[in-house]
């Protein structure tokens, strides 16, 4: 399912709150009375997620909110907002709006400029149709919320967020990829225009009746959108009112005995039961002074939140553990809720043999629904569905593409390989960032492609050679062999192994099968491979002398702390901007441990925040070949200097 | 790794010739920089001459590939091309086979070429001669041999074989154990 | 009557039996030989064939006259049809067809014998048996050690078991004598192989056994494979292949390469390329079979 409506749910509001609960209700009468209300929320949200669908079906992509949206769970979660992220929203509303306008005020005009050219403008074209369709249904509601319109267009950004995300980046102009930089700044200049948009929007009517056309067509899926924003708005707000309402009569949530406890290990509850006991509870520690019983204490609520979250998500208590000590709790929620969807296919274009454009024309040929990753990358696609298995197309056999997941397009990005280097890949397989380096250097150089493990070298050396690569020398050692088989590297990516927690909505298994003894000898392992990787690069390289990390885990223990020993150990690295403009920095402190300073240039990417994997980057630039211990200086053997001493360890 | 002695270099050569005939002299002598053939464990690499020099400190038993494999010597000592060598065959092809798109899927299914799914052959083109097969956008696909002379076709019955397949671009999906 | 006339007539018809010789020449009339030693007239030599071959007629039936002359001095005897003359014996010295035999190396016992410098007695090839009153051989056919001439008593030793086979024992003593020899002939004859092959019989039998164990290690139907290895077994070491190093001139190998392509293209069969490593198996063999 898109990307899109995994970000929407979260913000609405969760069904619970705004129940109305009334004091001295049984435990029985209690039940009933939720589930009725449930029931009765289902509809009339499902009323809600109908129009909103239709809406979203007409902005532009032909993606509805499919099934998954009306199981019982997807409602729920669909109904969650979280009140930081709320007001995160409203800070940032002006500039993002009015990015989003410009942006597409641009496509528009590429949309016209290139018009005869074909297949991709396809889907615009089509969805156009679906645009008349849905607006008579829509005009309707619009009506009822007309008056509301004044009053709400000035928190109309609530959820722009998704206005972001959706905004349709142009595939056939590589000009709108350059100038994103400038959106930035045009848009604080442009705020009045958004307003003076806004309210031509609101007040047209006739629009049905104009002839569609391209640019008709971007104003009214415009418009669309904005009515869109306002009912949701509205429905907000309701539903804010309703909580409010309910926040003062609900019945404060207790705790369940120790005894309860018990009996649960026995016979554990239903899941909506936990689930609703999860929400309260997070409830209550967002507002701990007021909501909390005296009786208990801040940690016995948390205890209690982990055994429902450990029963719920499946997860082991350990790593339940190290993962609420990262985020919020509300956040941590939404970290569970995304590990559960699946993420997006995405895809990355070989510019070795084809052009994105070259190849969205001919995916879209073969009916497949794809867009932009977004516009942090220039080859990356997200496939939306398609009718034939993306990994077989004549175009995937040709190695036009590659199946790649968006976070790994990251390490490559923050290396910058270049041409003319010697590059190494620490543990390569797939191959997927390996191919992406060599396409950077344009297939000169040198790019060593290691992997410890033989049986995942075969799928290395076939995408190799799929995707055309010719510079390409691929090896089988250990990763911490490294500066003694060959050293000297311009640039070392080191994607280590890890416990994956970044993508646990790959690979359920990590929840429960990984315990504090893989922590320990996985970071163990990645201390050395990092040290190895650093002593292979050479500083003096003309143009390189970067070594990169990452892993697909989000825990503190394999990404900061792994970071911090090596720029304990190694003197002569420092940290330096990983170039990516997006995700959140590394810790600097975490649960008493403090790490250097320069950490806050690491970036960390979130299932939740971001739509990719969970994912940990940090860019090294080496500084001098020698390490100053004391008076002596050491230079460890295999960095490309010329003088060989002993390794210091 | 090691250089082609004399005899594995005629075998190698001989093969290489029915797709690409004299061609391979570029390959040989390249204006950029200077390339080589290597063995590695059967396996005959094309690789630039300075990424093979820096090749040498990996060990034989932990060095799987290094630039292009071409293909394959047998243990009979005959030598097999892989589909991994089509983007240097389909860059020199003497003989090319433009396949219409509703070809293109048997054939990257492993099926041979049929005379009805042929959009255009080139000119006088022999019996049993090495072609490489392309789509109509000039995407390579795989190569073959073909069963008829350009001449004869025009003779077939569009369900008869045109070319024979040898190797195409879905082995990397159903061969990649035995290719790598 | 004068009878000079005829005999001219005579002589004029046959050549004469007087042949002069500055230097007389030597006859063996053993082996009917005649040497003749004196100066060849190179000039008739090298003149045409003709006066060539004429000379050289006569200088050989010179010699055989000679001869002739000779044999008719020897002492004859007379048959019923014809005369005999009895040949001297052969004078000259005629050189060896085979090289002379090399001296057999000694044996264990010749060695320890001179060491001790022991004669060798001759013994008498018979014996005298008291009980027959006759000489019989002291062995072979009807020798005295035969088990056909076995005692009709014989006396059991005093700490001997008074249940064993008497005759049972002296039969398996006799067979170990004869065993035990036959281990020792083997031994000389292995040792004075080695000796001629200028080895130490140790080292010969060591290389021997290696042999065979190489041989025997490899008719597994895996080549012996999977054999357990047995503790100082020796490493069969194969042939050794001999390639082009790995890092060689870019040029030298490219002209190398074209020169193939050349021919490949040529369409020249395979035998114009030199399997070198075929060749060099078959050099290989050759020599080791040589050894």
């Amino acid at each position: 399912m898109g990307g899109r409506n995994n970000k929407r749910r979260q913000h609405m509001p969760l069904p619970l709150e705004i129940e109305k609960i009334t004091g001295k209700a049984t435990k029985a009468v209690y039940d009933k009375m939720k589930h009725d209300q449930v029931r009765s929320l289902k509809q009339k949200t499902a009323a809600l997620k109908q129009n909103s669908a239709a809406k979203a079906a007409s902005t532009g992509t032909k993606r509805a909110a499919p099934a998954q949206t009306q199981s019982p769970a997807g409602q729920k979660r669909q109904k969650q907002q979280p009140q930081s992220s709320g007001k995160d929203a409203k800070k940032q509303k002006p500039a993002v709006v009015a990015e989003a306008d410009s942006d597409e005020d641009e496509d528009a005009s590429m949309v016209v400029e290139d018009g005869p050219d074909g297949g991709w403008d396809n889907a615009p074209l089509e969805s156009d149709s679906e645009v008349a369709d849905s607006d008579d249904s829509l005009d309707e509601f619009d009506s009822a919320n007309e008056e509301d319109d004044e009053a709400a267009s000035e928190d109309e950004g609530e959820d722009d967020d998704d206005v972001v995300t959706q905004k349709p980046l142009s595939l056939l102009s590589d000009e709108s990829d350059d100038e994103e930089d400038s959106d930035a700044s045009e848009a604080d200049s442009n705020d009045e225009g958004v307003e003076s948009y806004d309210e031509f929007s609101t007040d047209g009517e006739d629009d049905g009746e104009e002839p569609i056309t391209f640019r008709n067509m971007e104003k009214r899926s415009r418009k669309l959108d904005a009515q869109r924003e306002e009912d949701e708005e509205m429905a907000d707000m309701e539903l804010k009112d309703q909580d409010q309402a309910a926040d003062g009569e609900r019945e404060a949530f207790e705790l369940p005995s120790s005894e309860q406890v018990e009996a649960e290990k026995e016979a554990p509850l239903d899941l909506t039961q936990v689930q609703m006991r999860i929400q309260e509870i997070v409830r209550v520690l967002n507002n701990f002074s007021e909501l909390r019983r005296p009786q208990h204490s801040r940690n016995d609520y948390m205890d209690q939140l982990k055994r429902d979250m450990c029963f719920y998500y499946g997860y082991n208590e350990f790593l339940m553990d190290k993962l609420l000590q990262l985020f919020t709790v509300s956040e941590a929620v939404e970290f569970f809720e995304a590990n559960e969807v699946a993420r997006p296919v995405t895809i990355r274009t070989n510019t070795l043999k084809t052009r994105r454009r070259d190849l969205a024309q001919a995916l879209i040929n073969r009916g497949v629904n794809l867009d932009p990753i977004g516009k942090w990358t220039k080859v990356g696609l997200t496939i939306f569905d398609s009718p034939v298995p993306v990994g077989a197309t004549p175009e995937y056999m040709a190695g036009h593409y590659m199946i790649q997941a968006a976070s790994s397009f990251l390490p490559v990005m923050a290396l910058g390989p270049q041409e003319n280097e010697k590059v190494l890949d620490m543990s390569a397989a797939p191959g997927g960032k390996t191919t992406y380096c060599a396409a950077l250097m344009k297939n000169t150089g040198m790019m060593v492609a290691n992997d410890a493990n033989k049986e995942r070298e075969k799928a290395l050396v076939a995408n190799i050679h799929r995707l055309g690569v010719s510079n390409a020398v691929v090896c089988n050692y250990d990763g911490r062999e490294f500066p003694k088989v060959m050293g000297g590297f311009d640039r070392v990516l080191l994607d280590a192994p890890c416990s994956g927690t970044g993508v646990i909505s790959k690979d359920a298994s990590v929840k429960t099968n990984k315990g504090p003894e893989d922590f320990g000898m996985l970071t163990h392992l990645q201390k050395e491979l990092i040290l190895s990787a650093i002593d292979s690069t050479n500083a003096d390289s003309a143009t390189g002398g970067y070594i990169v990390y990452s892993t697909c885990s989000v825990t503190v223990d394999e990404d900061e702390a792994v970071v911090n020993y090596a720029l304990s150990k190694r003197p002569n690295v420092k940290l330096v901007e990983t170039g990516l403009d997006f995700g959140r920095p590394g810790f600097t402190r975490f649960r008493g441990q403090t790490f250097h300073n320069s950490l806050s240039l690491t970036r960390r990417f979130y299932p939740h925040a971001h739509n990719m994997d969970g994912f940990f980057v940090a860019k090294f630039k080496k500084l001098s070949n020698k390490i100053q211990v004391g008076d002596k200086q050491i230079v460890p053997a295999g960095s490309g200097a010329k003088l060989k001493q002993k390794k210091k360890h | 790794m090691r250089p082609l002695t004399d005899d594995e270099t005629k075998v190698f050569f001989e093969k290489l010739t029915k797709y690409i005939g004299r061609n391979i002299v570029h390959l040989i002598d390249r204006p950029d920089e200077p390339y080589c053939f290597r063995l590695q464990k059967d396996r005959v690499y094309y690789v630039s001459e300075s990424i093979m020099r820096k090749t040498t400190a990996i060990g034989r038993q932990n060095l799987i590939s290094l630039g292009v494999c071409f293909g394959k010597f047998t243990k009979t000592g005959k030598f097999r091309m892989h589909i991994t060598a089509l983007p240097s065959l389909a860059q020199y092809a003497k003989y090319k086979v433009w396949v219409k798109p509703n070809g293109e899927m048997p054939f990257l299914y492993g099926n041979h070429v049929v005379k009805a799914h042929i959009g255009r052959v080139t000119e006088d083109m022999p019996e049993h001669q090495g072609v490489v097969i392309f789509n109509m956008a000039d995407v390579p696909l795989g190569f073959g041999v073909s069963a008829r002379s350009t001449v004869d076709m025009r003779k077939v019955d569009p369900t008869g074989i045109a070319v024979f397949h040898q190797s195409d671009n879905g082995e990397y999906l159903r061969e990649e154990d035995a290719l790598f | 009557m004068d009878v000079t006339g005829i005999l001219d007539e005579h002589k004029s018809r046959f050549k004469t039996i007087q042949v002069d010789r500055l230097i007389p020449a030597e006859l063996d009339l053993g082996l009917l030989a005649c040497f003749d030693v004196n100066m060849i007239d190179e000039s008739k030599l090298r003149a045409n064939q003709k006066t060539r071959d004429s000379y050289l007629r006569e200088l050989s039936r010179e010699g055989a006259q000679l001869m002739v002359n000779e044999l008719f001095s020897l002492p004859t005897t007379v048959d019923e049809d014809s005369v005999y003359a009895t040949l001297p014996k052969v004078r000259t010295v005629l050189p060896r067809e085979k090289p002379a035999p090399k001296e057999k190396p000694m044996t264990r016992w010749e060695k320890f014998a001179k060491i001790k410098n022991i004669q060798n007695k001759k013994k008498s090839r018979v014996v005298y048996d008291e009980e027959q009153g006759e000489w019989r051989p002291r062995f072979g056919f009807k020798g005295v050690n035969n088990d056909d001439q076995k005692p009709w008593l014989i006396e059991v030793p005093g700490n001997a078991d008074p249940y064993e086979d008497q005759y049972q024992a002296r039969r398996e003593e006799k067979k170990e004598r004869i065993d035990k020899n036959k281990r020792r002939q083997q031994r000389n004859f292995e040792e004075s192989v080695a000796t001629e092959k200028g080895m130490k019989p140790r080292d010969m039998r060591k290389r021997e056994l290696q042999q065979a164990l190489v041989l025997s290690k490899g008719s597994t139907a895996s080549m012996g494979k999977f054999d357990e290895k047995l503790a100082g077994e020796p490493k069969v070491k194969g042939l050794k292949r001999k390639f082009d190093p790995l890092v060689k001139n870019a040029d030298k190998e490219k002209s190398n390469n074209m020169e193939i392509l050349n021919r490949v293209a040529k369409g020249e069969s395979k035998a114009t390329v030199l399997n070198v490593r075929k060749a060099q198996r078959a050099i290989n063999s050759a020599k080791r079979s040589k050894k």
